[in-house]
């Protein structure tokens, strides 16, 4: 039976960080700069961190998002190096992308309702159409005695 | 098109779209508007750029633009394609597209002489053969859909006399006349093969019966004889009751009408027949007496609007004009539909408006009186407002000329004595007149002794004068009882042309009072000049207008700068528009080229109405017969005054009546009542 993402990525991701943070313990107390990969605006780098750190592919970044566990041993050293850790507006943007992808779901299921909906109004006109065809034909039989002739003819 | 041109036409098309709406699409698709609106796929962007707050209602008016700019391009398509070939009319273009829809041009490419029905023959053979050589067929003479548009052409022809069917003998000389061919010529005889198979003319025995008139005249036979059929019997002791008098009193009835009160109340469908005095009214009015005390309500109607007041007048109870009841059954039907879904604030409008209109249900006794009249497609129309379990009795005299539209009715059912109640007794003998007298010697082929003419004397008188004489013996005889002001006086006269003519007749008294008063006048289309206080008559049936062709009234407006006449007719007032005949009147007003003047009318055009005075000039035609002279002379209340030729007289009484000339397909033969019912009777 495969192993679990999980099983295989905390231990991994622990020996890491502990190798980073005996690191950041080893400097001077005063002076300490993080050895987290971080951005320009002082998060945590998550994708340096996975892919440099860890050596996992970039696609299996995703996974600090996704499972709390990851993170929160992420977040454990981010915080006790003064590092903004992998936080809410991070996990907002997935929550978000998934909701546009959702939305986007819900507008290509409007528009093929609205496409319906404007076949359907079509239709009734060209019925309507057809429907006051008939009424005049009928009238010119009232009027007149004649069947209109628009069949083929044999 | 320019773009806004087109938008202010989508505009003006669509209930919905105001000019703000119409500039929006304007903005969004700019020069390609009307490729968007030819796109029923652009639906959904058309409604986008029209309204984003309400996508709903935005669909539907994108939906209603797509549809009005193709009737629009199919329109255009059309007056293109006639115009092309020589064929110019605007309203003529718009009827054949409301006929044969948004693709009327491609349809009169595929075939021309579908146009058979709307134009004269000369002019659709014309256009035919011209489309059929640009097509490059070899022989469009011979050409299939010739042969059977020249089939329907006499179909058509056949209708205009009031023919349903044709005699298999008659047809090779219509069809080669129509052909340009002699009746021995094989193209004669491929004609008719191809008609046959195509169903231009049914074969019924022998008899060739017109399609559309064939179905009317099915629908008609099968309806009458599911009513025959189903509507209850009355119950023996509500019979007995009726024959001791217990429920209605019958001492006002002679024996003759007494039974034929029983004969109509035992069959759902019946006739009641006999000529002038004979107390058709009054037994009418006895049946609805008896009718109403066994629990069921009638319904009366005649065709003219004198008719029916004369009827009202008599029986005591409301009688419409046909075509105030038909417009009243198709309200009714109308305003029932929407009942199923009207709010209930609406619901309680239209129930209130209901109760106004005519109905019908299982225990309506429908009278129809001047039956004779009555053309095939109006009795087909009522019929189909008529419950199965209703009745219906015809009230009329088969000795009148049958009606001017197609079709004989009212003839063919009084042949069934089961259902036909004569009454042959004469007891409005109003001496002071000797009208029904005469009619009566009329109805036996004989001419008796005349007095001489002598001024406003009731009764039949005859004033002797050749034929170009005539006008002004007429003009004098008019002057002496009294003019045309009072409603009173009309001239019944045998043709539209010649010197005792409708034309030259209505021109003479036209212009003489016009002239005498200095009335405004209005220009018609026909030659015929229009001012206040002319008599007038329609000469089509409008249901839209609920006019009949025959219904009489007066000029009581002309307005020279709108070019409008207004006109009273059976009470209703009407306007008809005059002048460009491409500009087609609203649906509200009538075309002034179905207005004609009426100080003479054609006895075929007047037989539905009744004036105290007639004068009815008589001379050599071919439409005077036995029927027409009754029925002129029946026109009159209280004078009749015939002038002109004696020997004219002698020979329209030996001809046959008109409506045993008229061929008819309709055939009540086997659909008598059942034994019981008749034997009760």
């Amino acid at each position: 039976m495969p192993r679990s993402i999980l099983e295989t990525l905390v231990p991994l991701v622990g020996e890491r960080l502990e190798a980073l943070d005996a690191a950041w313990e080893a400097q001077p107390e005063e002076g300490r700069r993080p050895t987290l990969p971080m951005t320009d605006d002082g998060k945590v780098n998550v994708r340096a961190f996975a892919v440099e750190v860890c050596g996992l592919t970039q696609a299996q970044e995703q996974h600090f998002y996704k499972k709390p566990e990851l993170a929160a041993l992420v977040n454990s050293v981010a915080v006790r190096q003064g590092v903004k850790p992998i936080g809410a507006r991070a996990l907002t943007d997935v929550i978000d992308k998934a909701a546009k992808d959702r939305l986007g779901r819900a507008q290509s299921d409007r528009d093929d309702l609205a496409r319906a909906l404007a076949e359907r109004e079509a239709l009734i006109e060209r019925q309507r159409r057809t429907i006051a065809s008939l009424t005049e034909q009928i009238r010119l039989l009232g009027e007149t005695g004649m069947v209109l002739r628009t069949g083929d003819l044999a | 098109m320019p773009g806004t041109l087109v938008r202010d036409y989508v505009a003006s098309r669509v209930q919905g779209i105001g000019p703000e709406r119409a500039r929006r699409l304007g903005e969004a698709f700019g020069d390609s508007l009307p490729s968007v609106l030819s796109d029923e796929s652009k639906v959904p962007a058309i409604a986008a750029a029209l309204d984003r707050d309400r996508p709903l209602l935005a669909l539907r008016l994108a939906a209603m633009a797509v549809s009005a700019w193709k009737e629009a391009a199919g329109e255009a398509a059309t007056i293109s394609w006639l115009s092309e070939r020589g064929v110019d009319g605007l309203a003529f273009a718009r009827r054949l597209c409301r006929i044969l829809g948004d693709d009327a041009a491609t349809r009169l490419s595929a075939n021309p002489y579908c146009l058979v029905p709307l134009l004269p023959w000369s002019k659709v053979d014309r256009l035919g053969l011209a489309v059929l050589r640009e097509e490059g067929v070899p022989d469009p003479r011979r050409d299939l859909r010739r042969l059977v548009g020249s089939i329907d052409a006499v179909a058509k022809a056949g209708i205009s006399r009031g023919d349903t069917a044709i005699s298999l003998s008659d047809l090779p000389g219509e069809v080669a006349r129509l052909l340009g061919a002699r009746e021995a010529d094989a193209i004669v005889g491929e004609a008719i093969a191809a008609g046959l198979r195509n169903g231009a003319l049914v074969d019924a025995d022998g008899t060739l019966r017109f399609p559309g008139c064939a179905t009317m005249e099915e629908d008609v036979v099968a309806k009458l004889a599911v009513i025959q059929r189903l509507a209850e019997p009355l119950p023996r002791s509500v019979l007995k009751d009726l024959q001791k008098g217990s429920l209605i009193d019958f001492a006002g009835l002679h024996p003759e009408q007494a039974a034929a009160v029983f004969k109509v109340l035992a069959n759902p469908v019946s006739c009641l027949l006999g000529g002038a005095g004979v107390g058709k009214t009054h037994t009418t009015r006895a049946v609805c007496r008896a009718w109403e005390a066994t629990g069921g309500s009638t319904l009366l109607a005649a065709l003219s609007g004198k008719a029916a007041l004369r009827l009202s007048r008599a029986s005591g109870r409301l009688a419409r004009t046909l075509a105030r009841l038909l417009g009243e059954l198709d309200e009714t039907r109308r305003l029932e539909d929407e009942l199923q879904d009207a709010e209930p604030e609406r619901a309680g409008r239209i129930r209130t408006k209901l109760a106004a209109l005519a109905s019908i249900d299982d225990r309506t006794l429908i009278v129809i009186d001047e039956a004779s009249m009555v053309d095939l497609s109006t009795l087909y129309r009522l019929l189909r407002h008529v419950p199965d379990r209703a009745r219906i009795l015809f009230v009329g005299d088969p000795a009148q000329l049958p009606p001017i539209s197609f079709g004989l009715v009212y003839h063919r059912l009084v042949m069934d004595d089961a259902i036909a109640a004569r009454l042959r007794v004469v007891h409005r003998q109003t001496e002071a007149s000797g009208i029904p007298a005469v009619a009566a010697a009329v109805r036996d082929r004989r001419w008796p002794p005349l007095p001489e003419y002598a001024g406003a004397v009731d009764g039949v008188s005859f004033v002797e004068s050749p034929l170009d004489g005539i006008p002004d013996v007429v003009a004098k005889v008019a002057a002496d009882l009294g003019g045309f002001d009072a409603g009173e006086l009309v001239v019944v006269t045998a043709t539209n042309d010649g010197p005792a003519g409708v034309g030259p007749l209505n021109r003479m008294f036209q212009r003489s009072r016009q002239q005498a008063r200095r009335l405004p006048v209005i220009k018609g289309h026909l030659g015929e000049w229009f001012s206040p206080g002319d008599p007038c008559i329609h000469l089509r049936n409008d249901y839209k207008l609920g006019l009949f062709n025959g219904s009489m009234g007066k000029v009581v407006e002309v307005d020279e700068v709108e070019r409008v006449v207004v006109a009273e007719i059976d009470g209703r007032t009407f306007r008809f528009l005059s002048g460009d005949l491409e500009r087609r009147p609203p649906a509200e007003m009538g075309a002034l080229i179905d207005l004609a003047l009426a100080y003479a009318v054609t006895c075929h055009k007047c037989q539905g109405s009744q004036a105290a005075r007639v004068i009815v000039p008589v001379y050599r035609s071919m439409v005077l017969d036995p029927s027409w002279l009754y029925t002129a002379v029946t026109r009159a209340e209280r004078q009749v005054v015939v002038v002109g030729e004696r020997s004219a007289l002698a020979t329209a009484l030996e001809r046959p009546w008109a409506s045993d000339r008229r061929r008819v397909g309709f055939d009540w033969v086997g659909m008598s009542p059942p034994a019981s019912q008749v034997a009760v009777a």
